[in-house]
């Protein structure tokens, strides 16, 4: 892996993620445990034990999920002293943070049509597959592909997330 | 290992909203993550989707109780029309609470055609047959024509000023 400021900072922000995913958001203990599967990462990768570069995603995702499932292990058998503190939410942003979102997103998804949002939700918040949808709505795959890949272009600039683009044209948007 | 990177752009906005919405399988999830761990790519599509999707799940409708009313607003400009969000949020909001006395806020209402008017006299029955009642502030002018030519108008009661519409409850 590459061993630079950014590569590292990169690296955290995705295992962030990914332990909020299965610990939640109110759990105290996140950045110990993104930090302690960062440690036990390049430990592995000095001991040169990571035999395929290429495939340090996975391991990295092998030794985080040891880490959390340590980690819960230790919170069976050390159940919380003070009953308050709040269970762990299962990954769900708190609300605070939505309302956060929300006010950064003046150009986002309120600039969308009804339709478009109704559309987007069958899909995110549903779980409705694609074809279902375009049934439903009467639409092709190239309209279902406008009406989704606009809406994340909004977001995307809203929040200045970018993605260095490799030359493929995957994520345009062919309006 | 390739779970999305390369396949069809919809394919993988699948997976990513499956994942978001908990709905992949276990090994769905580890091989998703193992790979998103390594390709900024599919990081970033998955941070900006979990955005779309939080935006999605927040709610329009505002809640504040003043003398024992409940007020309802939107917090945005919105639209109570056949396949608004806001007027599932709105059912939510009278129809599954236990409050009974309920003043909404219709002046960022833009547009209501006949599902919006039929959500409106479900809330209103439903509040009288709970002993209590229903009234409407700052309505636009569009929405009161409809309102008024309807009938609803005249049942239901409309004001332009907050503090006199939550007086009303207790006359």
């Amino acid at each position: 892996m590459d061993p630079s400021e950014p590569s590292i900072g990169r690296l955290r922000l995705k295992l962030r993620y990914k332990v909020l995913y299965h610990v939640g958001h109110n759990c105290a203990d996140v950045d110990d445990l993104v930090q302690e599967t960062l440690v036990r990462f390049f430990r592995a990768e000095q001991r040169k034990t990571i035999r395929n570069a290429e495939e340090s995603g996975a391991f990295v995702n092998g030794i985080c999920r040891n880490v959390i499932l340590e980690y819960r292990r230790r919170a069976r058998r050390e159940p919380q002293l003070d009953p308050d503190l709040p269970f762990p939410d299962a990954g769900i942003r708190p609300e605070a943070d939505v309302l956060e979102m929300r006010d950064a997103i003046d150009h986002g998804l309120k600039e969308l049509a009804e339709r478009d949002r109704a559309i987007l939700r069958s899909f995110y918040l549903e779980g409705k597959e694609k074809d279902e949808i375009c049934r439903q709505w009467r639409m092709n795959d190239a309209q279902f592909r406008v009406v989704l890949f606009r809406a994340k272009e909004r977001f995307r600039r809203a929040y200045g997330l970018g993605v260095k683009r490799t030359g493929g044209n995957d994520h345009q948007v062919d309006e | 290992m390739n779970m999305v990177c390369g396949r069809e752009p919809i394919e993988r906005e699948r997976v990513i909203a499956k994942y978001l919405s908990r709905s992949l399988d276990a090994e769905a999830v580890e091989e998703f993550e193992a790979h998103y761990l390594g390709c900024d790519e599919c990081f970033d599509e998955l941070q900006v989707s979990e955005r779309v999707a939080a935006d999605l799940r927040a709610s329009n409708v505002a809640r504040k109780q003043t003398n024992g009313v409940s007020i309802l607003r939107f917090k945005a400009n919105a639209e109570l029309t056949h396949s608004a969000r806001e007027l599932d949020e709105l059912r939510r909001e009278v129809l599954e609470q236990s409050d009974s006395r309920v003043l909404i806020d219709l002046s960022r209402v833009t547009r209501i055609d006949s599902a919006g008017l039929g959500q409106l006299m479900s809330c209103y029955s439903h509040l009288v047959k709970n002993r209590g009642a229903l009234k409407i502030l700052n309505p636009a002018p569009e929405v009161m024509k409809l309102l008024d030519m309807t009938g609803i108008g005249t049942l239901i009661q409309t004001f332009h000023d907050e503090q006199e519409a939550v007086g009303s409850f207790d006359d």
